[in-house]
């Protein structure tokens, strides 16, 4: 089993998680963060005081998926969170050991 | 008796056809036939007939079940009352007695005491207290029953005051308990704010401290003559009914209405779906009515009753205070006397007054003030002043629980009759946590903590905005109304805004107030939805919601109003993280439309108005989906900038290129030997450089340019040359240049060679370095998406050349440029980007992009 983490620009939310979701994966988790990277952030002026964003929206999406799966969720997310403009974002793969559904005790795949 | 079964038919039958209250009426009658049943089985009547062993007993119904309340699922509560040793046999056949109780699957509470230990008990407990109040005697001495019942009220009369003191205290706890929330998605119909403990609490003060028999008798005192004691009974028939029917089909004794169950109730009680509201809906309106109603008929008698029992004095009155009222404790009242019916402006005045100075409407305002705006609503809202000093109120509102009491007695809905549809309407969503209506309260107390400056240290940006606003009350009035629209279901923004000018003009609100408030209203989910759904680094995202708001006065309270719903609209809705999408659409619109141009008032209908020329046009040779595909794909700059027959032959060029890398289109101006050319090419890296080159080289002087980059990767260009000076061999000449721009671009021309020979030939030049009168501007601010590069040069042949080289040099990537030349100078706007696609932020670059191009002055 993989996890895969992407971090997108807001907006895309929405589309990524419809391409995602149509490959059969059943959950995942979004959740609101602030970051930065090469994207830096900006800073406004407005009647003379200053407004400096350092950190910028973002939203982390997680999902564990069968190990097989993990390559379709990957292009998914790259496909459908692409802009073309700095920002749009990260896909981190990780390892998982382990997955047990809390109710029924069931473990690994029978758990995602 | 089957008791079991018994019961099972009453549950099972059909409870909603019967009155809450005589459900538990019959319900007790069934737990006391089983009772007597019990005790003639198991010999405690014939004894407890029997004076030597029955003497001094009195077996008793408590709490709920004294008071013939109880529901399918409450406990059972018993008191033995006895003086003396109690009887062995009397104890065992009490145990016999519990565990029959118990087979029957019933909760029972007992307790078996001597009057000394009861009062003990009652000393110490409050619950126990308020269980004997409400005691019934199934068996044994009545006169027993009665002395004791005697002492007990007695000793309470003697220090009134604390009874009712202990009672504000346990109301105080159970609020606690519930968090001071004003709503609950899933209502507690006994414990909750409103539930039925409210009304039992009126009915002991009323036993103890003015020694009603029967609550009703409570009106007789001149204090509570206006208690609406029939809509209190239905009330509270209502809830038992609810109650009862909840004990009757959940598993559990379940005293809180869950989301689960009230799908299943409301189709019990056979609420109808609606178009615009679910069954549900409905149901839950009903509950909340009934909820609020009870709630607030407590808080009012608590008062009434706080002040005959231990009366307070007046507060010290400020200066010019009106004098039909005094304060008691914050509170303000009635000066003894005066009444409404006389004058009903009074009302109004009555909450002016408390919204100017502070204060709480105390003991007279709800039931009286509540009972004369239903009766005479239509005379008060016609009364001349009436309006004024309502708007009053919501143009200017200090205190939030005033306005909550202004809906709760229904002033609000006096003058706003459209806001009734939105009372008590639960909204089911993943965020909305409160009824509309109270949502839409909310918004306003949101506003006014951003007025007095309450989030000043999260979110200074709040209170600058607010203090620019020319109509700060008009935001009030539109936070006021921007929901109503949801008792309509879908789109309620639309429908809202159709409501808001008739509402106004009878509010006697002028024009602009009503075009202000009704954009407001239509478009009070515009800024929150593109900030979450649209790419904000899009200059085109930004100028769309530009055009639609025009002024910055209304962004300004659009912004505000934003912050206010969605700060209302509940914990997970108040995370900083939206607010900073948020607070950057604000402050980009805002700098296009201060910026003029993209966002002017026209913009639109110029726009407008040449697409659909160019699909006139094209709509014989193109699919409709193309075309618009393009129109999507262009700027708005590019839509307002060029004339139509460019756009036309622009668009075709892109829809019949196929597999070239770019192809053109050329023009004579007629009159003058120029030529535009206007081109439709695959964007690249150092394209401008290279299609000005080429041009050059071939003695084509460029006269003008236009540079637009599309977002799929092409480029709309129009250039202005002179023309090749023999007209004779300008075909071949055209050829020439076309096979050169097609080397240029796969890199297999040595632009750099051709232009140093062409230098060297020319004989006719200043020979003058760049450098030298060149005026160069970098501009990091006028735009939020480019970086804006204004050159200003002294005209020779290459010149446009050597700038677009520069700039590529760079790293920099060319989205648009419009440059014009005459015999002395050259005048180019360059909207650049860096290789990631963002403005230029390094200050040094900046700095070396000005070196690089001309010494800035």
């Amino acid at each position: 089993m993989k996890k895969v983490e992407a971090i997108i620009k807001p907006f895309k939310l929405e589309d990524v998680k419809d391409a995602v979701l149509k490959l059969g994966v059943s959950g995942m988790s979004v959740t609101e963060i602030k970051g930065f990277g090469r994207q830096k952030g900006h800073k406004e002026i407005y009647r003379g005081a200053e407004y400096v964003v350092d950190f910028l929206p973002k939203v982390k999406l997680e999902v564990i998926v069968p190990a097989e799966l993990a390559g379709r969720v990957v292009e998914a997310i790259k496909e459908n969170a692409y802009t073309g403009q700095i920002g749009d974002g990260k896909i981190f793969i990780l390892p998982v050991e382990k997955a047990i559904r809390i109710r029924t005790g069931e473990e690994d795949r029978d758990a995602i | 008796m089957n008791f079991l079964s018994e019961r099972d038919a009453l549950a099972c039958g059909n409870l909603a056809k019967l009155s809450g209250a005589a459900i538990s009426r019959r319900y007790t009658g069934m737990v006391d036939r089983f009772v007597g049943e019990l005790l003639v089985l198991l010999r405690l009547r014939e004894w407890l007939k029997n004076t030597n062993t029955g003497g001094r007993i009195a077996f008793l119904a408590m709490g709920s079940y004294g008071a013939r309340e109880l529901c399918l699922a409450s406990d059972i509560d018993l008191m033995i009352l006895h003086e003396g040793v109690l009887p062995t046999k009397i104890e065992r056949a009490l145990l016999g007695l519990l565990y029959h109780l118990w087979d029957a699957k019933l909760e029972v509470g007992y307790t078996i005491v001597t009057p000394e230990e009861a009062q003990r008990l009652m000393a110490e407990d409050f619950g126990t207290l308020t269980s004997i109040l409400n005691s019934r005697m199934l068996l044994g001495s009545r006169a027993f029953h009665m002395t004791f019942k005697e002492r007990v009220l007695s000793t309470l009369a003697n220090d009134l005051g604390g009874m009712l003191g202990k009672i504000l205290v346990e109301k105080a706890k159970r609020e606690e308990r519930f968090g001071g929330e004003e709503y609950f998605i899933e209502p507690d119909l006994k414990e909750g704010p409103g539930g039925l403990r409210d009304f039992h609490y009126m009915r002991w003060i009323s036993k103890v401290c003015f020694g009603c028999q029967r609550f009703s008798d409570v009106k007789r005192l001149n204090a509570f003559t206006h208690l609406e004691i029939n809509k209190l009974a239905y009330s509270r028939g209502f809830l038992l009914k609810v109650r009862n029917l909840l004990h009757a089909s959940s598993s559990t004794k379940e005293d809180r209405l869950l989301v689960s169950h009230q799908e299943r109730l409301s189709k019990e009680l056979e609420y109808p779906d609606g178009p615009s509201i679910s069954a549900p809906s409905r149901f839950m309106k009903d509950v909340y009515l009934h909820m609020n109603r009870i709630r607030y008929i407590t808080e009012e008698f608590l008062t009434k009753a706080k002040d005959l029992v231990s009366p307070s004095l007046p507060d010290p009155l400020p200066p010019e205070f009106p004098k039909e009222f005094d304060i008691v404790k914050g509170n303000l009242v009635m000066k003894g006397g005066i009444s409404f019916s006389d004058d009903l402006m009074l009302i109004l005045k009555a909450f002016k007054t408390a919204n100017k100075y502070g204060l709480f409407l105390g003991s007279g305002f709800i039931w009286e003030a509540r009972k004369k705006i239903t009766k005479d609503r239509c005379r008060l809202v016609m009364l001349p002043g009436a309006k004024e000093m309502f708007l009053d109120l919501i143009l200017d509102p200090r205190n939030p629980r005033i306005l909550r009491l202004a809906l709760e007695i229904g002033l609000i809905n006096a003058f706003v009759p459209e806001f009734r549809k939105i009372r008590n309407l639960a909204q089911f969503g993943y965020y909305h946590v409160e009824t509309v209506d109270l949502h839409s309260l909310r918004a306003m107390q949101v506003l006014h903590r951003i007025r007095t400056g309450k989030y000043d240290g999260e979110w200074p940006l709040l209170r600058r905005v607010w203090e620019e606003l020319r109509h700060p009350e008009w935001l009030f009035l539109a936070a006021l109304l921007h929901d109503i629209g949801k008792a309509y279901g879908k789109d309620h923004c639309a429908r809202g805004a159709r409501k808001i000018p008739s509402l106004l003009e009878r509010l006697g609100l002028g024009e602009e107030a009503a075009r202000t408030i009704t954009f407001l209203v239509r478009h009070h989910i515009l800024l929150a939805r593109v900030s979450q759904r649209r790419d904000l680094g899009d200059e085109k995202t930004v100028v769309s919601v530009a055009q639609t708001v025009r002024d910055p006065e209304l962004l300004r309270m659009l912004f505000l109003l934003t912050v206010a719903d969605s700060k209302a609209t509940g914990p997970m809705a108040r995370s900083g993280w939206k607010a900073l999408l948020l607070e950057e659409i604000f402050l980009k619109v805002n700098k296009i439309l201060e910026g003029g141009k993209l966002a002017a008032p026209d913009t639109r209908k110029v726009v407008a108005q040449k697409r659909r020329e160019v699909r006139e046009t094209l709509k014989g040779e193109f699919k409709a989906n193309d075309l618009e595909g393009f129109f999507g794909q262009v700027s708005t700059r590019y839509l307002l900038e060029v004339p139509v027959h460019d756009i036309i032959h622009h668009f075709r060029l892109a829809l019949t290129m196929g597999d070239k890398p770019y192809d053109w289109v050329l023009k004579k101006v007629p009159g003058v030997p120029v030529t535009r050319i206007i081109e439709c090419i695959y964007d690249r890296p150092g394209l401008f450089a290279k299609m000005v080159g080429v041009f050059t080289v071939n003695n084509l002087r460029v006269l003008s340019s236009s540079l637009f980059t599309l977002k799929n990767g092409l480029a709309f260009n129009i250039y202005e040359v002179t023309s090749p000076v023999d007209s004779l061999m300008e075909e071949d000449r055209w050829d020439r240049v076309r096979k050169e721009v097609m080397l240029a671009l796969e890199d297999r021309l040595s632009l750099e060679e051709l232009m140093a020979q062409r230098r060297k030939g020319l004989l006719r030049t200043r020979v003058l370095p760049l450098r030298h009168e060149t005026k160069v501007k970098v501009d990091n601010q006028a735009s939020d998406f480019f970086t804006i590069v204004e050159v200003i040069a002294l005209y020779r042949p290459g010149v446009l050349y050597e700038v677009a080289k520069i700039i590529h040099s760079m790293g920099l990537d060319i989205r648009f440029a419009k440059v014009n030349t005459d015999d002395e100078k050259m005048m180019g706007s360059f909207y650049v980007r860096d290789k990631e696609g963002q403005k230029i932020c390094e200050r040094e670059r900046l700095a070396r992009l000005e070196q690089e191009l001309g010494t800035a002055p």
